[in-house]
């Protein structure tokens, strides 16, 4: 595609001017947005435990420091007290819930034997179902703390445990409007099992008001023995009191519902009453809260309308909220991809195969000759080789240089060249589009190759490329442009990509009747499809894919050749591609736009409008603009998901993307070797593309005015270029 | 589906037998003629370009409005969680 400068009025300058302005605001609030997204992400992960370190809480360590009398005591300890469940007397103790589908059974059990019962809450679990730690309080049973987020808590600064308490204890006044001063530590067990780092924890809740409960019984259900061996596990010896340890929460809990579901009524039978942990010891909180500190951690200081209870419960939601969105959201762009792959492979393969059959004609050959206009804007460094190639053509053809006013002698350049068959046509400076529709006019065979003055042809690209023009309903030819300037890698990583997007998108494309574009630098058109699109306009940066729209349009078939090669120069530095892939991509979305009533077109015609446009939006626009979601993913997945998982898939993409572009070289019978520059490819170009596609789509929303650029030429593709030609 | 007049045989019709070497220097008077000019349409404004920068201003202060939001809410919830644990 070809590069120019837009016509310049006398307004141009104050305008660019205050754009520079407007743009700063434009990142400032893109940092931010960005800023706030990196906070939710960061409290999701806080929220599912990533952050905690990986062992987990084991006791059983050295217990010198914990009291006798309190290792041979009773699993409820405060600040200064400690107690006993009395004789037959059982509170059934809960853990990790509440969980929206195991909780409220276990609920229905308990409600079917009227009996009470305490529910360890994580906080962020309460915090993702109110409603059910809403029911346990209304059901009459009673909430403790079990952490924020289940973290091994042995493990953590102070300010984190307190953290961990203080939340969950708003969660749960945020949920149910009740305080609690009630704590289990995860993994904690049998008091008797306390060892010096977890009663230095015990105590430093003690200091904070809580009162810490350990368990007398485990029904070890969390390892799902057999509902037998929880009823057996869970039954207190000779009629004592007990704590029991269940859970309703963490996998499937169906052998904890069905235990306890034959556990009460066992227990009932042998004269057991139930009872909620302080149901039990009524003076209990009263003391432990008596000579405590007054900070949050004071059930009364955490209103349920407190507005920090307010706030971490919206913020783990919004988290919660954002995290599924772009999982959804990165489902269905990983199928679209998929799917889109599957038929590239499928549709490319078979375009290819059906073209290369000894068999295959468009019909008669088209040997008449043809007119190529070659719009020129300062160009004199590949020109000459461009006019030189197009004049070496093994077809009959008049060559229309148009030069834009150029001020670097470009049109002497070719008029000294003094070759037979090519005209000089300097136009007043009016732009790409001008110089096109002016070159149309100049001209005078019904079929116009365009080539952009910055490409080299092979000598039989003209005459293969016209060649479909044997079937009257083709109006449009897109030839096949291969990157002269591979030396770089910035221009390597262009070449995969010419290399895949000639090859199998736009067999693809063709497949669909939906090319959207026939490249600036080698494309042919018969001259009554442009002229029923209208000529070559300039209200859009793009063209090349405006008129390629346009003829589809006027009801034109749109092909591609493969065979039909150009050589041309691709940007060799970060921001000239920038430059220019902000250009196309804006060109596009302008073209796509510009053509919206397209998906009203009636009847076979219109075909394109209704069909090609929404599948190009989609795939040019919509899919690459959500592929950020891949890199946040991934970077998010390292660190907070499992590590093995996230390099795997993004392994597993890569290999996809490998697949493809072999497939593609294999097609182009291009040499594999660039390909190692595949991976690479992914950590810089693919953030640079969709980081242009955002940026346009923002000028796009916000109307601002994008200007032509020209490159800088080094005329290197003409040097490098055809080695078939040579 | 090519449109009513098929373009091969007009243009069969418009340019007779071409010269038999390469290119061409001239174009008949006659010819360029009746070459017709595409001229872009004077009024045609590029799309999605708004000269007066209403759209654009607007639709600054509303992402500026919506990020200091966002920004605020944010800040809240440090906030408030670090006051929950200061104790």
């Amino acid at each position: 595609m070809g590069l120019w400068v837009r016509s310049g009025t006398a307004s141009d300058q104050p305008v660019r001017r205050r754009r520079r302005v407007k743009l700063r605001p434009r990142f400032v609030v893109a940092a931010v947005l960005l800023l706030i997204v990196i906070n939710l992400l960061a409290l999701e992960a806080y929220a599912n435990a990533s952050f905690v370190p990986d062992q987990r809480g084991e006791e059983g360590g050295p217990h010198k420091s914990v009291p006798a009398a309190v290792l041979d005591g009773g699993p409820i300890i405060s600040r200064d007290a400690q107690w006993t469940m009395p004789a037959h007397t059982i509170a059934l103790t809960f853990d990790d819930g509440p969980d929206p589908r195991w909780s409220p059974q276990i609920l229905d059990v308990l409600d079917r034997h009227h009996v009470p019962a305490t529910f360890f809450a994580v906080g962020t679990q309460v915090a993702r179902n109110p409603t059910v730690a809403r029911r346990m309080v209304r059901d009459g049973h009673e909430l403790g703390v079990h952490t924020f987020t289940h973290p091994d808590v042995t493990g953590l600064p102070s300010w984190r445990r307190r953290a961990e308490y203080a939340q969950t204890e708003m969660a749960i006044a945020h949920a149910t409007g009740k305080g609690t001063r009630l704590l289990r530590l995860p993994y904690s067990s049998g008091v008797d099992a306390l060892d010096d780092d977890n009663w230095k924890l015990t105590q430093e809740a003690g200091k904070l008001g809580f009162i810490s409960v350990f368990n007398d019984v485990d029904s070890r259900d969390w390892a799902r023995p057999g509902v037998d061996k929880i009823v057996h596990h869970a039954t207190p010896p000779d009629g004592k009191g007990a704590v029991v340890l269940l859970h309703d929460a963490g996998g499937d809990r169906s052998q904890t519902v069905a235990a306890l579901d034959r556990l009460i009524p066992q227990l009932q039978q042998r004269g057991y009453r139930f009872t909620t942990v302080s149901g039990a010891f009524p003076q209990m909180t009263r003391r432990a809260l008596s000579n405590t500190p007054s900070t949050v951690t004071d059930p009364a200081a955490v209103a349920p309308t407190d507005w920090r209870a307010t706030a971490i419960v919206w913020g783990i939601r919004a988290a919660d909220g954002l995290v599924t969105l772009f999982w959804s959201v990165l489902i269905v762009v990983g199928g679209l991809t998929l799917l889109r792959t599957l038929l590239l492979c499928v549709y490319a393969v078979g375009h290819a195969r059906r073209r290369r059959k000894p068999g295959w004609s468009w019909g008669d050959p088209v040997d008449e000759p043809v007119s190529v206009i070659v719009p020129a804007w300062n160009e004199r460094e590949g020109i000459a080789a461009t006019v030189k190639s197009l004049v070496a053509s093994h077809h009959d053809v008049e060559v229309v240089v148009v030069d834009d006013a150029s001020t670097d002698g470009t049109a002497t350049v070719v008029d000294q060249l003094k070759l037979p068959g090519v005209r000089v046509a300097r136009v007043p400076k009016g732009g790409k589009a001008a110089a096109l529709n002016a070159g149309i006019a100049l001209s005078k065979h019904p079929i116009i190759v365009m080539v952009d003055a910055d490409t080299v042809v092979e000598p039989e690209a003209i005459h293969r490329l016209v060649q479909p023009f044997a079937d009257p309903a083709v109006g449009a030819v897109a030839g096949n442009v291969k990157v002269g300037n591979r030396s770089s890698m910035v221009a390597r990583w262009q070449h995969i990509e010419y290399v895949i997007g000639f090859n199998l998108d736009r067999r693809l494309y063709e497949r669909f009747d939906c090319i959207p574009t026939v490249p600036g630098a080698l494309g042919a058109f018969r001259r009554v499809a442009v002229n029923a699109a209208g000529g070559i306009t300039d209200d859009t940066l793009a063209e090349d894919t405006d008129l390629t729209i346009a003829v589809h349009r006027a009801g034109w078939r749109v092909v591609y050749i493969d065979d039909a090669r150009s050589w041309t120069e691709t940007p060799a530095t970060i921001g000239q591609l920038w430059r220019q892939r902000y250009r196309w991509s804006y060109g596009t979305m302008q073209a796509l736009w510009k053509h919206r009533a397209g998906l009203l077109d009636p009847g076979r015609p219109g075909r394109f409008g209704r069909r090609g446009l929404p599948l190009l939006a989609l795939f040019t626009v919509v899919l690459p603009l959500l592929a950020p979601l891949i890199d946040i993913f991934a970077v998010y997945g390292f660190f907070f998901l499992d590590r093995a998982e996230t390099l795997i898939a993004w392994a597993a993409v890569t290999v996809v993307q490998l697949v493809t572009a072999v497939l593609a070289f294999r097609l182009d019978r291009e040499k594999l070797r660039p390909l190692w520059a595949l991976p690479l490819q992914q950590i810089v170009y693919r953030q640079l593309m969709y980081l242009v596609l955002v940026h346009s789509m923002v000028t796009a929303a916000s109307g601002g005015r994008l200007h032509w650029q020209k490159l800088n030429r080094t005329g290197e593709a003409a040097r490098s270029a055809p080695p078939a030609a040579a | 589906m090519p449109p009513k007049d098929d373009p091969k045989a007009r243009a069969v019709a418009k340019v007779p037998k071409p010269p038999q070497q390469r290119g061409v220097a001239r174009v008949p008077e006659t010819r360029e003629a009746t070459s017709r000019i595409h001229l872009s349409e004077p009024g045609a404004q590029p799309v999605f370009v708004d000269d007066s920068g209403k759209r654009g201003r607007l639709l600054t202060w509303l992402s500026i409005g919506f990020a200091l939001i966002c920004l605020a809410l944010i800040a809240a919830l440090w906030f408030s969680q670090a006051a929950a644990t200061g104790g």
